[in-house]
């Protein structure tokens, strides 16, 4: 009896010794590539003087329109790590809190060129206009990268407040890139 | 006897241990060195592929800053757009590295070999270049002119007086989210720092522009 449970452990240790080099075996190296997710406070307006009609952190981590009778404009930076990504996705996650069907958010993605005049534009998403109310909504865009040491940001166009329904805000955003 | 008993599986134990280390540092070793064999000779194929490359690379960006500048002076190159595609062997190639005056004359002539490569869609290219015109006239642009657009098949190129430099840095953006070019992907150049005018290549709905020469 003895005998038999010393050779089951032997064998039983030989397997385990096999399989932790097994898990421990170096692999593939993985090709560079990189996520992030940025929130929405990280977002400003795109003109100065309509800074004072964002409010930030309502709801938590997001900028949101706080004015009740236009549209509030901001740019969301996307810091990139990779100067030579060759695919991207971007997704934005907003929410969309105006009643009116005549309102709703749409987002450009940017690709600014580093001398500063030229550009490479999205074409554009937004949540869907035809209802009147679409709540959280996440959106998804691409461009293939153009520019040497190009920068990318996301211009959102956020629609009035609709109180008590609640105000249009950027949540978060989100980058991969390969 | 007792003690020989508890021993010799004891003894088995290490030995299984050991031998499997051994096979184990021995297949990982044995891996390590294909994969640097592989890897050498990866890299052995890189350089003499980068090495085969150079010339023909030195010889297309001449071309391609030539063209780009016939383009920006209003000649309409008519180069073969195949011929001056960036060279397939520069494709995959990690070490290419243009500064971003050099990356951006690629992005143009790129964008203008496009055009003049591509067929006409005559009904579509009308009808596009007539909303171009008709949302120029209506909206309120101020100094900003329409000066023109050529439309083909898949893309369009829309060029603007801005009236001034300040203007122009201020509205390029703006004009870009214009009702008229909603769906679209653009792409804005804003050609030399002290002219008065850019232009805007702009993709048919529901096409993207032509991919970049590849980094």
């Amino acid at each position: 009896m003895g005998r038999r449970w010393f050779a089951t452990i032997a064998i039983a240790g030989a397997l385990v010794a096999g399989l932790v080099g097994l898990l421990f075996q170096p692999v593939e190296e993985a090709r560079a590539s990189d996520a992030k997710r940025f929130p929405g406070t990280l977002c400003r307006a795109n003109t100065i003087s309509q800074q004072g009609d964002l409010v930030y952190n309502m709801p938590a981590g997001a900028v949101a329109n706080n004015y009740d009778s236009a549209y509030r404009h901001v740019i969301c930076p996307v810091m990139s790590d990779l100067s030579h990504a060759t695919s991207w996705g971007q997704d934005i996650w907003l929410h969309d809190n105006n009643n009116n069907p005549n309102y709703y958010i749409y987002c450009y993605l940017y690709e600014q060129d580093p001398l500063g005049g030229s550009f490479h534009q999205s074409n554009w998403v937004a949540t869907n206009s035809t209802s009147t109310y679409t709540g959280k909504v996440k959106l998804s865009t691409s461009l293939s990268s153009y520019f040497t040491d190009g920068v990318y940001y996301w211009y959102c166009a956020l629609p009035p407040d609709d109180s008590p329904l609640g105000k249009s805000a950027v949540m978060q955003y989100f980058l991969s890139e390969d | 006897m007792k003690s020989r008993t508890v021993w010799v599986p004891v003894a088995s134990v290490a030995l299984g241990l050991i031998a499997a280390i051994a096979l184990l540092r021995g297949s990982c070793i044995g891996k390590s060195e294909q994969r640097a064999d592989a890897r050498a000779s990866s890299l052995k194929r890189d350089i003499r592929e980068l090495q085969r490359s150079q010339k023909r690379l030195q010889a297309d960006r001449l071309r391609v800053v030539l063209a780009s500048q016939q383009s920006m002076s209003g000649m309409s190159g008519k180069n073969d757009a195949r011929e001056s595609q960036v060279p397939s062997s520069s494709r995959g190639s990690r070490l290419r590295r243009v500064s971003p005056q050099e990356r951006l004359l690629e992005i143009v002539g790129n964008l203008e070999r496009y055009m003049s490569d591509e067929a006409k869609d005559g009904v579509w290219a009308r009808t596009r270049e007539q909303e171009f015109e008709k949302a120029f006239k209506e909206e309120s642009l101020q100094a900003v002119e329409l000066v023109q657009v050529t439309c083909r098949t898949t893309i369009c190129r829309v060029t603007v007086d801005f009236g001034n430099l300040r203007k122009k840095r201020s509205s390029a953006t703006e004009i870009g989210r214009l009702a008229v070019f909603k769906g679209t992907e653009l792409f804005f150049h804003a050609g030399d720092q002290t002219a008065m005018r850019g232009e805007y290549y702009v993709a048919r709905r529901g096409q993207t522009l032509p991919a970049p020469p590849p980094l």
